[in-house]
């Protein structure tokens, strides 16, 4: 499939764009004070962050600020040791879950380096990953058949070559056809919370613009979104609700898409800011 | 006094050989006795051997196996079917415990310039097909299981492509053991010559009808390619977990010669798959693939040699391991090159997984060079499953076991698509995930 070149353009924030917001329901997901050690180095230290259905919201920060550390613990990385603080996910305790039972409950997270996987075909990776969930949920697992009705209408949400489906995991794919079949498991797991770390590094404009138009056909009332990124580029495609500043560990700042305009011109000014916080 | 094993194999060559194949050729029973003797001089190797120290073959050679002998009962379809094979676009041979069994004979028949005989019918009615070939390339002496096969030979396949004769469908010879309790040695023997130009396939497989039975296969293989000539040689070995099985082959090739190796090893207690190949002229080429799993007390060692003898020849070789629970894998990779041998391609590895910590794999590449203008490598890695591959797995849903299969499925699939024939690399499929669907079982329970 040729994809088509468009010009890069900045779209403006449209109204109709946050219609899911409502703000007087059940927080999806709620962080408490949360500390974290890698290696007993501590990454996190006090975070605090809650998040309603149908929000999407944006962390931002510098490097080894503890965004990717904590996109991982949110998915359950064993290696990140939670020290202090709590996590509910839809009024469940989510650190109390294994990896593959936040992923059936509806955790996702788009890896910022998706791992290949040679030998296994890309096909039956996705198809094993929808029938574990279907299954969690007590409906029938989908047969080959109706997985490719499934899958060839969501491979369209991506732009994704369909000869991907049939080559291993992410085994010889681009920068951004790895980013693609992130996506493309996005939409096939369908989400309650997706985390998205930095799924907008190494992409040129043209895929950055695919691949976020994959995420905004994804946003729904009942989906909330946590887009890590280091920049700001990709909030001109993917709107936030919230931008969050996460530095030394904690959230030093949160505003409105805004905030991310004036990092990007000012810079994250680490400084001036631990100052005025 | 009691007897040693080596002993009462000597006193047992004396009783049988009169009943042994060919007794009336004088050439044969040269080779017997000569083979009978170095046993009786030399005896079972111990592991101050280099070749056997990381392998103990204590429990093989302090016991007597009875040599099967005779010709085989005829096997039923039914007891056939029940073992699963699939002979589809191939050509199959069948032998229990080592003897043949005219189990498809009237319904099968080899294209022109091609036979496919067994050993035992060829010594018996035209012995001299085979004189120029048969032990040739195996002189006594220099492995005990070998001359133990040699002086007990009794019968296995004897396989001949005359010049650019072509057999598209693959030569299936499948060695099922009926052993019940007592302890047999069945010992193939196999001879496959392929002349200018000609084309095969051969398929080895080893099943154990039963599953508890304690039994020695011994089979020794000579291979002879003349110029030009490809072969492609496989293993499938899936007996089960209380037998001892030495699988030796031996081949040569002369100029612009193929051949290609796979040999797959699931089953066995102890497992010693000895491939060793002679480059014998001009821009020969050789690959070596293999593939051993290893879990329960199951102990696989792979010995390999390629001898570069002449300028311009290739070999490429990747065996790969993985190891479970308290299993043991040996590797060790011998490349030659001779003086003579300029300008040789030598490219050699083994990588292996250990899924448990009670596991062990000793890997040894070696190379030994004496020409100057030569491209050659080596290496081998020992690691576990990658832990970021694992979350990524199961951050997608699938539990830990899956995640793990699938990823050992991933390191061994690689071996897999390097089957050109479709039937078998299903078979193959269904005996890794039954195999590894065992382990995960035990996994459980424990």
């Amino acid at each position: 499939m040729k994809i088509k070149k468009t010009p890069f353009k900045l779209r403006p924030i449209v109204n109709s764009e946050r219609r899911h917001v409502n703000n007087n329901r059940k927080p999806m997901l709620e962080i408490q004070n949360l500390h974290v050690n890698v290696e007993d180095k501590k990454i996190l230290d006090g975070l605090n962050l809650t998040i309603k259905p149908g929000e999407v919201h944006a962390i931002m920060g510098p490097n080894g600020s503890g965004k990717s550390t904590l996109a991982n613990v949110l998915a359950g990385r064993e290696t990140y040791q939670v020290t202090h603080g709590k996590i509910q996910f839809g009024g469940q305790d989510l650190l109390e879950m294994s990896t593959e039972l936040r992923s059936r409950e509806g955790v996702f997270l788009a890896f910022q380096n998706p791992i290949e996987i040679p030998g296994v075909n890309n096909m039956v990776f996705l198809k094993a990953a929808l029938n574990a969930k279907r299954s969690h949920q007590g409906l029938e697992e989908l047969d080959a058949a109706d997985f490719l009705k499934l899958i060839r209408q969501k491979i369209k949400t991506v732009k994704m070559d369909e000869g991907l489906l049939h080559r291993s995991v992410n085994e010889g794919f681009s920068g951004g056809e790895k980013k693609r079949n992130e996506i493309l498991q996005m939409a096939i797991l369908e989400p309650k919370l997706a985390i998205l770390d930095e799924t907008d590094s190494g992409l040129d404009v043209d895929a950055l613009q695919i691949v976020s138009e994959g995420i905004n056909s994804l946003r729904s009332p009942d989906r909330s979104i946590i887009l890590v990124t280091h920049y700001q580029r990709i909030l001109n495609y993917v709107v936030p609700d919230y931008v969050h500043i996460l530095a030394k560990g904690k959230i030093i700042r949160s505003g409105d898409k805004a905030l991310a305009l004036e990092i990007e011109e000012k810079g994250y000014g680490l400084n001036d800011l631990s100052q005025s916080a | 006094m009691m007897t040693t094993p080596v002993e009462q194999y000597v006193s047992e060559f004396a009783n049988v050989k009169a009943n042994l194949p060919g007794p009336a050729l004088p050439w044969l029973d040269i080779i017997r006795k000569q083979a009978i003797r170095s046993i009786d001089r030399n005896g079972f190797p111990h592991r101050r051997h280099e070749e056997w120290k990381y392998t103990d073959i204590s429990s093989i050679a302090d016991t007597f196996f009875q040599p099967v002998q005779g010709t085989a009962p005829t096997l039923l379809w039914k007891e056939l079917n029940a073992l699963g094979l699939d002979f589809t676009d191939s050509y199959p041979m069948i032998f229990l415990d080592g003897r043949y069994t005219p189990l498809f004979s009237d319904s099968l028949k080899p294209p022109d310039g091609i036979s496919i005989e067994s050993l035992q019918h060829v010594l018996t009615v035209n012995p001299e097909s085979v004189k120029k070939h048969l032990t040739r390339f195996s002189e006594t002496g220099s492995n005990v299981f070998t001359d133990l096969n040699t002086a007990f030979m009794n019968d296995g396949s004897f396989i001949y492509l005359s010049k650019n004769a072509k057999m598209t469908q693959p030569i299936q010879l499948v060695f099922v053991s009926t052993s019940q309790k007592e302890p047999v040695v069945s010992q193939p023997r196999n001879l496959v010559i392929l002349a200018e130009g000609a084309k095969a396939s051969v398929v080895q497989r080893f099943i154990s009808l039963n599953q508890n039975s304690d039994y020695l296969t011994n089979v020794v293989t000579e291979i002879f390619l003349d110029q030009h000539a490809q072969l492609e040689h496989l293993v499938i070995q899936e007996e089960n977990f209380s037998t001892s099985h030495i699988n030796t082959i031996r081949v040569q090739q002369n100029k612009q010669s193929h051949f290609a190796s796979q040999v797959f090893t699931f089953g066995g207690g102890l497992t010693r798959n000895n491939l060793d190949i002679e480059l014998n002229a001009e821009e020969a080429e050789c690959s070596l693939d293999g593939l051993f799993m290893a879990n329960g007390d199951q102990h696989i060692d792979n010995h390999t040699r390629v001898d570069h003898k002449k300028p311009s020849c290739t070999s490429r070789e990747l065996y790969k391991g993985v190891l479970d629970s308290n299993g043991r894998g040996v590797f060790n990779g011998k490349v030659y090159v001779h003086p003579d041998a300029q300008q040789t391609k030598a490219f050699q590895k083994n990588t292996n997984l250990l899924l448990s910590k009670n596991a062990e794999m000793d890997t040894k590449p070696q190379l030994e060079i004496y020409a100057d203008d030569v491209s050659c490598s080596h290496g081998a890695t020992v690691g576990q499953l990658d832990e970021k591959a694992v979350f990524y797995l199961r951050s997608r849903g699938l539990d830990e076991t899956k995640a793990r299969d699938l990823l050992i499925y991933s390191f061994v699939e690689e071996m897999i698509q390097k089957v050109r024939f479709e039937q078998l690399r299903d078979q193959l499929r269904n005996t890794l995930n039954v195999k590894l669907s065992a382990t995960d079982e035990r996994k459980e329970i424990n």
